[in-house]
């Protein structure tokens, strides 16, 4: 137990260092790319209704009259209290801007990532059990199709179909604005089920083919045999004790799909207009809304690394060989 | 009166592969009489640890029974359908394997997979199941604290131990031992072996041992198959054999073991390996490597010699091999 | 002795029928992008028929908001958007071969440096940061092209990594350092001609992956708008999905299936070199 928990601790001091590079990552890209640096950071000042009195607070908050090493350590340190900025455009902090945008991407990815998770890992484990057969090949090719199609484009489809063809399911937002029912929970869920759909089937195939994959490999090793040998049924033995280790392979590849997933999330959200973080990405991108793109990227950074971070723990309690490497 | 508990006949099993059948079980028959020994000895790839899982029908989906009969306890397995086949596992037949580095679940305690291998099998309580493990733990060599150790916490030899409680755990009849200590120091290999015969004798056991070392079956087993390239070459009792081998591949095998043949301090090995089995050689397999071979031995497969009563050789020459002479042979290829 | 493993290779890939599929895929497209001149019947750029008017015999494919012609536009396309998944993969592949093989081949710090400059990368999430930099350097087609290579090599670096450590314990590559042949030239000669058919299958599938990426930065308006590229296409197409369908199906459909074919022909390799990956049942 001492062993994991100095594991836990030395994967939390590693992250730190991560996490400032991509701090200073984003510094240095504001200051080479072409144009003023001090642009980006007050990037859409110049709107109308901007009291002239933040501009200045501004200017004098983020040190840019100041040499760069001095602007390095006060931006630094203006992001690690969670300061990342002030957009403009939106007369906002961009923290507040991001946090105000979390919980409607949480609430479209979480569901269709943990089903596509589950589906795809069920899938992928059944498929392993006779490879090459004809169940197998088709949902191989199915998979390499989905995985092969535009995560927007599979929504527009499924947008010109359901939306604008069978009108069965609404083509935008979250809720609708007016009617019997806006508003409601149902109408809610009516919103969120293309988008989710568009997502699950995008990221299911990965999964599938993750799970597959490992599944295969764990079944070929010895001790597979001794269980097959000790009189368990098939089944015990695939759901047992191979999917248990070939769980391991996908959850160390989970920072890859979690890339993955986030991307999808970010097209998603821009077909379907879901007020997310991925939409907002999307108008940010717009209006050249540079203080809250570079938020967005250090924010999305410092999430990507702790999930890592939480993965890499999991995996640690998944895998006791793990522990004191 | 003597008790068959295993007899196998004329069993052929080929493994399917891009051009072809590769013929890993090519026609051998042998018996097992109850509370004996019986080793399978020969090269690496000559089919020794396919007529292991052939018994156990443990074999991947490419594998396939082209004719023959296993009969365990009057029974033939070959008939037998899946859930009948799993019933047999285990509680009347079980395994240790080759490799004992890699024969555990690596992410699971020994003591669970130990209990795993009882419940799944046999109606226990979960405590009785506990102290079952317990006792076998420490009729093995190990402390029972050991039961809450991942296989990777434990050395090789200790990782042994664990699979031959497993393969105790249901007091089977038969136990298929596929080199079991292949994969270890000699200390602990020689530790290993009188822990196998020593509960042999405990449990009533018939054991078949498969090794490639010609010295470890000498120790262990009372009636010896060489088997080469897919079919047993030569098969009697231990002493007829070691005495008088019949069959030049036999006499290649022994002779790298000193103490027995002759007064030979010198190891050698064979030159060359054993055939490819997707396409072996007409006539005798061992013809291309045999230093008496004729032309006869390239077109005609050898028929069957009893040469003594119960001591069989497969050889066009079996009744007027010279050992001497086939040794000084050998020993000149080097 | 190449040519007769590439032989064998080829036998064996050929038993997989979506593999040769997703070959006859891009070999067609790869048609389409070098006669695209001859075959487009107007030019992509110009005014032929009435603004969003539907698929019809003289409009295959429909036209666009402008009345230019989508098949035109589409065939034409198939060059930028091969030329953008060609040229990412490559700029991936050869940094990642190198930066793969050789701090793994030397050892020390500077496999330790490489290390930590990949997990770098790979956990910065990929499309941020290329959002990030492209909407502060511009959207060139070029710039884009090597920035999305830039942010793939890490795999394959990592892969070639793995694979040069299990070759360097090898017997013939022993061999040759103890015939006193240099470093750098049992590397090149021993060491990455023989591990580098995963890295292959690994980068045909990137070039999948830059296609849909490609496509992705054009749909969220970090295209480059002076090109014809399916990304850009679609991009336009896609705000007229309500009334003009076939500005967004076309498009989208030729992405797919060239992702499609480039995927087909990674997991074909890969199948060819681990064959237990598809066992006959
Ligand atoms: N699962 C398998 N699929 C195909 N061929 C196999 C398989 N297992 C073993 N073989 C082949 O069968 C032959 C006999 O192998 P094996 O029974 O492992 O021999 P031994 O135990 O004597 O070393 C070898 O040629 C080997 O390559
Ligand atoms: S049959 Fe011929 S080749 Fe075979 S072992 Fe006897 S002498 Fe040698
Ligand atoms: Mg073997």
């Amino acid at each position: 137990m001492n062993g994991l928990r100095r594991y836990i601790a030395r994967r939390i001091l590693e992250a730190i260092p991560l996490i400032f590079a991509i701090i200073v990552f984003n510094f240095v890209i504001f200051h080479i790319a072409p144009g003023d640096p001090t642009s980006y950071m007050m990037a859409g000042s110049g709107v109308a209704g901007i009291d002239p009195v933040v501009i200045e607070a501004m200017k004098k908050r983020w040190g840019l009259d100041k040499p760069l090493l001095e602007q390095l350590v006060v931006y630094l340190s203006g992001v690690i209290r969670g300061d990342l900025g002030y957009s403009f455009f939106r007369n906002k902090p961009v923290s507040e801007v991001i946090l105000e945008r979390v919980p409607a991407t949480l609430l479209l990815i979480l569901p269709s990532a943990c089903a596509s998770i589950v589906v795809g890992t069920l899938i992928g484990a059944y498929l392993a059990k006779r490879p090459g057969s004809k169940l197998d090949s088709t949902v191989s090719t199915f998979s390499s199709i989905l995985y092969s199609v535009p995560v927007f484009w599979l929504g527009l489809i499924l947008l010109i179909i359901f939306a604008f063809g069978l009108k069965l399911f609404p083509s935008s937002g979250m809720v609708s604005p007016i009617g019997e029912y806006a508003g409601s929970v149902t109408d809610m869920l009516q919103h969120l089920f293309l988008p989710s759909l568009t997502l699950f089937l995008t990221d299911v195939p990965i999964f599938i083919r993750t799970a597959r994959a490992s599944v295969i490999e764990i079944m070929r090793e010895d001790f597979i045999t001794t269980f097959k040998a000790m009189g368990l049924k098939e089944n015990a033995v695939l759901y047992k004790h191979a999917l248990r280790n070939a769980l391991l392979p996908t959850v160390t590849i989970a920072g890859m799909l979690l890339g993955f997933l986030l991307t999808g999330a970010v097209l998603v959200e821009t077909v379907f207009g879901w007020p997310g973080l991925g939409r907002t990405t999307y108008e940010a991108i717009y209006m050249r809304d540079y203080p809250l793109i570079m938020g967005i990227f250090v924010f999305s950074s410092i999430v990507f690394i702790s999930i890592t971070l939480v993965v890499d723990i999991v995996y640690a309690f998944l895998d006791p060989r793990v522990k004191y490497r | 009166m003597k008790m068959v508990l295993l007899e196998v006949r004329d069993l052929k099993m080929y493994y399917r592969a891009f051009g072809g059948w590769i013929r890993a079980v090519d026609g051998i028959s042998f018996e097992l009489e109850r509370g004996s020994t019986l080793g399978l000895v020969g090269e690496s790839g000559c089919g020794k640890s396919s007529v292991g899982l052939s018994l156990l029908k443990l074999l991947p989906p490419t594998a396939k029974f082209m004719s023959g009969e296993i009969l365990f306890d009057g029974t033939d397995l070959l008939n037998l359908c899946p859930e009948d086949i799993r019933k047999i596992r285990w509680k009347r037949i079980s395994m240790i394997f080759q490799n004992a580095m890699n024969a555990l679940d690596p992410v699971k305690k020994v003591g669970d997979q130990l209990m795993e291998a009882l419940t799944v099998n046999v109606n226990v309580r979960k405590d009785e199941a506990k102290k079952k493990a317990v006792e076998l733990f420490e009729r093995v060599g190990l402390s029972a604290d050991r039961m809450n150790s991942y296989p990777h916490e434990l050395s090789g030899g200790m990782k042994q131990r664990v699979i031959i409680a497993m393969a105790l755990v249901c007091n089977p009849e038969l136990i298929i031992a596929d080199e079991p200590t292949t994969a270890l120091d000699v200390v602990v290999q020689d530790q290993i072996m009188q822990l196998i015969l020593e509960l042999k004798e405990k449990f009533n056991l018939s054991i078949i041992f498969i090794s490639h070392s010609a010295s470890v079956i000498a120790e262990t087993c009372e009636r010896i198959c060489v088997m080469y390239g897919g079919k047993i070459v030569e098969q009697a009792d231990v002493r007829s054999i070691f005495k008088s081998p019949y069959h030049p591949y036999t006499i290649s095998l022994f002779y790298s073991y000193p103490s027995i043949v002759g007064e030979v301090k010198k190891l050698i090995s064979l030159p060359g390996a054993p055939p490819n089995l997707l396409n072996p050689p007409a006539g005798c397999r061992f013809a291309p490597r045999c230093p008496i071979a004729k032309k006869v031995c390239k077109a005609e497969e050898p028929p069957k010699f009893e040469v003594k009563k119960g001591h069989y050789s497969h050889c066009h020459f079996a009744m007027e091999l010279d050992v001497r002479k086939i040794q000084s042979m050998l020993e000149g290829l080097t | 002795m190449v040519l007769a493993k590439i032989r064998m290779f080829w036998l064996e890939y050929r038993r997989d029928r979506m593999a040769v599929f997703g070959l006859a895929l891009v070999v067609f497209f790869a048609f389409i992008a070098i006669l695209a001149p001859f075959i487009t019947p107007y030019d992509p750029w110009s005014f032929v028929s009435q603004a969003l008017s539907p698929p019809s015999q003289k409009n295959l494919f429909g036209t666009d908001k402008l009345g230019r012609d989508v098949f035109s536009r589409v065939i034409w396309g198939t060059r930028v958007s091969f030329i953008f998944g060609l040229g990412a993969a490559t700029i991936s592949g050869l940094i990642g071969i190198i930066l793969g093989a050789i701090p793994a081949y030397y050892g020390g710090w500077l496999d330790d440096l490489l290390s930590r400059i990949y997990e770098f990368i790979l956990v910065i999430p990929t499309i941020f940061l290329l959002i990030l930099i492209i909407a502060m350097f511009g959207s060139s087609i070029y710039f884009s092209m090597a920035v999305v290579g830039l942010t793939m090599w890490p795999y394959l670096a990592r892969i070639m990594r793995a694979q040069v450590l299990s070759l360097k314990s090898k017997a013939y590559v022993q061999a040759s350092i103890g015939l006193g042949a240099s470093g750098i030239r049992t590397l090149f000669k021993h060491i990455i001609p023989n591990g580098i058919q995963p890295v292959i299958a690994n980068i045909t599938i990137q070039i999948a992956y830059a296609i849909l990426t490609e496509a992705g930065l054009s749909f969220l308006g970090l295209g480059d708008t002076t090109q014809v590229s399916w990304g850009q296409i679609l991009y336009w197409g896609h705000l007229h999905i309500a009334s003009a369908w076939w500005n967004t199906v076309f498009p989208g459909l030729a992405i797919a299936l060239l992702a499609l074919g480039f995927t087909l022909i990674g997991d074909g390799i890969n199948n060819t070199l681990n064959p237990k990956m598809r066992e006959s049942r």
